[in-house]
């Protein structure tokens, strides 16, 4: 009942988080601030993606128990990042209108990012942790091998990130966070589509006693 | 974490998550590796699985085990394995010499 009620907070948290995201890129498109398609664009992705993974994951992690504990990463994923982008377009809101001292930008700037890459190691930490919803030798890629390489990545990735923010000027900041995080991702889809391509389950074990 | 310390402390099991993270092994297979009894490695699997660093899945008569290791304690793995981080029983304390008794 409470692992319920728990799942339900997040589900919740998910939703908040997406419906604030998408109230404040409406609300900088409403007052014809730059690249507002652009946020109510993002918003729109980040919502198909969040669906897709609201309808597939629950089906593929149907044969064991450990479903659950992926559905749960994958929202608390789809919820931080959520959370960052509507941050990002108050932050940008409140300047624009004038509501935040020019003064306070680049500390407001520098904060979100250090926290962003932050969370980014953290769920790459705990990336491997996950069990796969597959029978070891039903498995379609090899998923604990390729999700201990995502997490590797997203772990380095985010406290690069992270080191990035705070030693370096803002606008080289600006210019390396996009090209570590797009790393991690380039990296960790090809880490997945090599596996999926190459996998074959393994045959021929030899069968034991239980210990 | 004093679990996971407990569990990286032993060169058997760090061995055996070292097997594990190469493929996930039955335990059948994974004691093929060792020259240690059944029950010695059944006791190194609950070390592991109480640290949660591994997991069991039984299918008939057959447990198979999977690493289930965050980065994080990944990398104290391999800096325990590095720096040799046994953990040795402690000496037991040598028995008292007996007191030569000089016989008249």
């Amino acid at each position: 009942m409470a692992a319920l009620a728990s799942e339900r907070r997040l589900l919740m948290l998910v939703a908040a988080a997406m419906t604030l995201m998408m109230a404040l890129a409406t609300w900088s498109w409403a007052v014809g601030m730059d690249h507002a398609s652009l946020r109510l664009l993002t918003g729109v992705v980040m919502l198909a993606l969040w669906g897709l993974v609201e309808w597939r994951v629950p089906r593929q992690c149907a044969v064991r128990g450990s479903g659950a504990g992926v559905l749960r990463w994958h929202r608390a994923v789809f919820a931080t990042i959520g959370l960052f982008i509507a941050m990002k377009h108050g932050a940008r809101l409140a300047f624009e209108l004038q509501y935040l001292d020019p003064e306070w930008v680049p500390v407001a700037r520098r904060s979100l990012h250090v926290v962003a890459g932050g969370l980014m190691a953290v769920w790459g930490n705990y990336l491997p942790k996950l069990m796969s919803p597959w029978q070891p030798e039903e498995e379609p890629f090899d998923w604990q091998r390729v999700h201990r390489f995502v997490g590797w990545a997203f772990t380095i990735g985010g406290i690069g990130t992270m080191l990035t923010w705070i030693t370096l000027p803002i606008d080289q900041a600006d210019a390396w966070e996009p090209a570590i995080v797009g790393c991690v991702v380039v990296l960790s889809l090809g880490r997945k589509l090599y596996s999926l391509a190459t996998h074959s389950a393994p045959r021929g074990r030899a069968e034991s006693r239980p210990l | 974490m004093a679990e996971v310390f407990k569990a990286l402390s032993d060169p058997t099991r760090r061995r055996v998550l070292q097997l594990l993270r190469e493929r996930p092994m039955t335990a059948g297979e994974l004691a093929e590796h060792f020259d240690v009894s059944r029950p010695t490695m059944s006791a190194h699997f609950a070390v592991l699985r109480e640290a949660n660093l591994i997991d069991a899945t039984k299918k008939g008569t057959t447990i198979t085990y999977r690493i289930r290791m965050s980065v994080l304690e990944e990398a104290l793995l391999g800096f325990a394995g590095a720096l040799g981080l046994d953990v040795k029983p402690a000496r037991r304390p040598a028995p008292p010499r007996r007191a030569m008794t000089k016989e008249a």
